[in-house]
């Protein structure tokens, strides 16, 4: 089943082209690699497909919704994203960060717990996220993902600043959410560790 | 929506109170500008009481912007502006919650500042706990338009001021105008409306648009 598709996808900043036309289908159950070099369009690429930047060309739907009507606003409530640095306010907890996104985004917050737990940051919960080292740092993004099970997962880089366990823990959520049925779409400069085949799109300038 | 905005309140609130900047920085400069413009004034008695009004408003202005400022700059710290676009929080609810943290803020440097004044150009305890509700209703005025303008300037440090304190000149006005008259004399009814419909206003547009602004 398609989560998302694009036909000739073109998003511009400034009349810059950032993507310069392109075209693929995302399938519920796959994980999708994205490489390239710097500038390639692969953080543009997710962007898109969380409904963060406005098509200005070409057509495309995520999650049912047309990524050229202001339906596409809602797509990031149905996403999961991990950013470069991961997420959320340095002066919250760990767990704050966490039943903060939940409550806001109603989503049930009974799991924090465990998803902790399973990031390997129970004796960091109660720490404020500044105090925490970019690679714990991006742990929380991995708990809020698993809290949230997102049917569409867009992961920018995630294997920054992350070491060897962290990066083997990364892998087996990803397979996790990818036998569960989620989509996930990864960006990375690195080869991924993937414990799941992977479909992979090498980008450059701005295309497939 | 007033629940969510209560609980986007208590995290601006929370994150304010641990970075201490409101305590250690903020307090300390409004009290401090206050006794400077006290000894500026000098001792006289009646020229003191006369411009003590304006000169709290001038810096309670002042004050509000560091702190909106504070609030956007928490917001688009590192990749949290992504992520928290990411959340798709309801635009009328994160606004008010805004809103709501934002007038606490200025009620805790407001009692500050409204005591230094008293002291300072010599006020009278009754005169000032007859302001008091004038006073909160400027601050929530203040309140419910730096937030949204904060959102349209992206909280920057240069622009926030120049477009945010026209736009804040007729609060300042009108709570000047309203103490002026409590200590005084005077009709403080007109000014009242004014302050009253500038919060709705405000409060209306920030609720209807914040969500659309800050997506821009």
């Amino acid at each position: 089943m398609s989560l998302a598709s694009l036909h000739d996808a073109v998003v511009t900043a400034q009349s810059f082209p950032l993507l310069t036309g392109v075209t693929a289908t995302f399938e519920a159950g796959q994980l999708y690699s994205i490489t390239g070099p710097n500038g390639a369009g692969k953080t543009s690429l997710l962007r898109l497909l969380a409904g963060l930047v406005p098509l200005a060309r070409g057509s495309g739907t995520v999650l049912g919704r047309d990524l050229l009507s202001p339906q596409r606003r809602e797509i990031r409530r149905h996403v999961g994203w991990l950013g470069h640095e991961g997420p959320f306010y340095d002066e919250l907890t760990v767990r704050e960060n966490l039943a903060f996104a939940a409550r806001v985004s109603n989503i049930d917050s009974h799991g924090i717990d465990a998803v902790i737990a399973t990031v390997g940051l129970s004796s960091r919960a109660d720490l404020r996220a500044k105090h925490l080292s970019a690679g714990q740092r991006r742990r929380i993004g991995m708990a809020w993902l698993l809290l949230r099970r997102a049917e569409l997962w867009l992961l920018d880089e995630p294997y920054a600043s992350l070491d060897g366990s962290a990066r083997s823990l990364f892998d087996d959520i990803v397979a996790q959410a990818t036998v569960a049925g989620s989509c996930v779409v990864v960006t990375s400069h690195d080869a991924l560790g993937a414990k799941v085949p992977v479909n992979s799109l090498a980008l450059r300038g701005g295309s497939l | 929506m007033i629940r969510l905005a209560l609980f986007i309140a208590r995290k601006e609130l929370r994150i304010e109170w641990r970075s201490r900047v409101l305590v250690w920085q903020v307090l300390p400069f409004s009290v401090m500008a206050m006794v400077i413009a006290g000894l500026a004034i000098g001792p006289d008695e009646s020229t003191g009481r006369r411009l003590a009004p304006g000169l709290m408003y001038l810096i309670i202005t002042l004050v509000a912007l560091q702190v909106i400022g504070r609030s956007h700059a928490a917001d688009d710290a590192r990749d949290t502006a992504v992520s928290v676009a990411m959340l798709g929080i309801d635009g009328g609810a994160n606004y008010l919650g805004k809103v709501f943290a934002l007038f606490a803020h200025l009620v805790v440097v407001t009692s500050a500042l409204v005591t230094v004044d008293a002291v300072v150009f010599h006020l009278r305890f009754e005169e000032v706990l007859r302001g008091i509700p004038f006073i909160a209703l400027s601050l929530a005025a203040i309140a419910s338009a730096g937030v949204l303008y904060a959102a349209l300037t992206r909280g920057s440090a240069s622009l926030l001021p120049v477009l945010a304190l026209p736009a804040l000149a007729p609060v300042v006005m009108a709570g000047e105008r309203t103490l002026t008259a409590i200590f005084h004399g005077g009709v403080v009814s007109r000014w009242v409306v004014l302050l009253a419909v500038i919060t709705a206003v405000y409060g209306a547009l920030g609720v209807l648009l914040y969500g659309a602004v800050e997506e821009s």
